[in-house]
């Protein structure tokens, strides 16, 4: 019966089109009655289980599992030559050596010897990170306050996108820890430490080029606003319109429809000097100028919805690390050279 | 879209994590070959195993191969990928070129396919121009004006009435009755300064 019941369980796994392109020409009929009276027992098991929540076994409880080459081959698949005890440290999270010692003090063992947590590797590598990609993304985003780099950067660094990668890349099943499945809090410190154990094995550019290419796509085709958005626009705005020696600009009306409507929708321009600013529009006329104040900002800041392309292609060695970008409070159009107005004018 | 494929997840081509921006990732991890030493279903993939296998795991260093050897089975692969999923296939009767083929398929696969494309494309940009709102391509000179318009109130392309028309044509015969009246006493003026 199990081999039967095991038969069903594989042609009825939906991955199977394939195979079943092949070989299979129908469908038999007791195909469906079976999967049926399958749920069915399913749903009752599930309808009375009050334990803790069932997990899958962890992939090193089978039989075809060998450590040594599952790490081995990771570090192939980030395409890095990477020092293989480095790395099987990188790999070890503090709670797995915890739960290891408790286990052998059971025993016996009063003082148990092991080598070292991903800890130290893990801070190396944030601060690497944390360098690197505010680095980078001071040269991608050069007209960008630096109060936006930082939230961009923040972004990056979640312990959610970082557990995503990490997740992507094969490093669940083989970080050494307690928990089972893996949390995210585990796998942001693990490709943290895998960061630093590449920039160990093969050099700070290599580190580099790894964030670059694994780290920072994560940007490709996001618009900056759904990252860093400013609750009150049009303060900053009119600071930077200070700072240029401009006048605070004039909102007004240039298109309403759908007046006292469930759709109503006004336009509102922002005028400086009587000449157009930006546009925007909303439902009620503050949130048009709002809108039309964020769009004033983004087109200065050079991240308009057509600035969506990240550009990942800089050489790693070529950016520099020191210069800050101005900040919100400092920011003027002035500071920046003609050439660069005028494209970023092209583009808004 | 066969009947089969009625229940199955829609969605777009997509690559597994911005896979090939700046590096390509391989998405297969795992793979693990079971087969039988005597029979002769197995043929095939020992075949492969025998002449093929020690370069495909030298060439793809980023793939662990699982090799099982199970007694009266028939042959089996079974590849694991990146995002989880987990693909099974059976090896029987195959020979050794198509199972080359099929762990060669496996290899350049990227995980869960089994959706239904709803377009062989996909962009993030459907439109250059942007999304459409009420003022797109409107006419500035309606900033200024007065509602109700006369010239609104008619549909754009209405053609002309009969009773128009015929207004019209009674409008052409005035005018033309005026220029002949006129041509005519021009050239009476004309005779009366001969």
């Amino acid at each position: 019966m199990s081999i039967f019941l095991r038969q069903v369980i594989v042609a009825a796994s939906p991955q199977l089109h394939r195979y079943q392109a092949v070989s299979c020409r129908n469908t038999h009929s007791w195909l469906r009655a079976t999967l049926q009276l399958l749920k069915r027992r399913k749903d009752k098991q599930d309808f009375f289980y009050k334990g803790p929540p069932r997990v899958p076994n962890h992939r090193n409880t089978y039989l075809e599992w060998n450590y040594a080459s599952e790490v081995y081959s990771f570090g192939k698949r980030l395409g890095e030559n990477l020092d293989g005890d480095l790395l099987r440290q990188a790999l070890i999270d503090r709670s797995y050596i915890l739960q290891e010692t408790d286990k052998l003090k059971a025993v016996g063992i009063e003082d148990p010897k092991f080598g070292q947590d991903n800890s130290e590797m893990a801070n190396e590598g944030e601060n690497l990170m944390s360098d690197f990609i505010i680095s980078y993304l001071r040269v991608a985003f050069p007209r960008l306050p630096e109060e936006g780099i930082c939230a961009i950067r923040d972004h990056l660094m979640e312990e959610e996108t970082l557990a995503e990668i990490a997740n992507l890349l094969g490093t669940s099943e083989i970080i050494m820890c307690k928990d089972h499945p893996v949390e995210n809090g585990t796998l942001a410190k693990t490709l943290k430490a895998v960061v630093a154990c590449v920039s160990r094995s093969s050099g700070l550019s290599r580190a580099k080029l790894f964030i670059r290419d694994l780290i920072l796509p994560k940007l490709a085709g996001k618009d900056v606003s759904s990252i860093w958005w400013l609750e009150d626009p049009l303060t900053p705005l009119k600071t930077i319109l200070k700072n240029e020696g401009r006048p605070d600009p004039e909102p007004r009306l240039i298109g309403e429809s759908a007046k006292n409507t469930m759709f109503a929708n006004f336009r509102v321009g922002l005028y400086v000097n009587k000449e157009l600013l930006s546009t925007g529009s909303g439902e009620t006329i503050s949130t048009a100028c709002e809108i039309a104040a964020h769009n004033a900002l983004r087109s200065m800041f050079g991240i308009t919805e057509k600035d969506r392309a990240f550009p990942l292609y800089f050489d790693v060695d070529k950016i520099p690390s020191s210069s800050k970008n101005p900040s919100l409070v400092n920011w003027s159009s002035k500071l920046f050279s003609q050439q660069d107005t005028k494209r970023i004018a092209s583009s808004a | 879209m066969s009947n089969r494929h009625l229940f199955q997840q829609s969605g777009f081509v997509k690559a597994p994590f911005y896979n090939g921006f700046n590096r390509y990732v391989c998405q297969l991890k795992r793979i693990t070959l079971k087969f039988c030493k005597e029979y002769g279903g197995s043929r095939g993939l020992r075949d492969f195993i025998e002449q093929n296998l020690v370069d495909f795991a030298r060439e793809n260093p980023q793939v662990v191969v699982y090799v099982k050897p199970r007694r009266h089975r028939s042959p089996v692969l079974v590849a694991e990928y990146l995002d989880g999923h987990r693909e099974w296939m059976s090896l029987h009767n195959f020979q050794r070129d198509e199972c080359y083929r099929w762990i060669h398929n496996m290899l350049t696969a990227s995980g869960d396919q089994s959706i239904r494309y709803r377009k062989l494309w996909h962009t993030e940009n459907p439109s250059i121009q942007g999304v459409w709102n009420p003022f797109t391509n409107r006419d500035p000179a309606l900033n200024i004006a007065t509602f109700p318009l006369k010239d609104m109130r008619r549909p754009a392309n209405m053609p002309p009435t009969a009773t128009e028309l015929i207004l019209e044509m009674a409008a052409q015969k005035e005018k033309m009755k005026e220029l002949q009246t006129g041509k005519t006493e021009e050239s009476k003026t004309e005779d009366s300064h001969v």
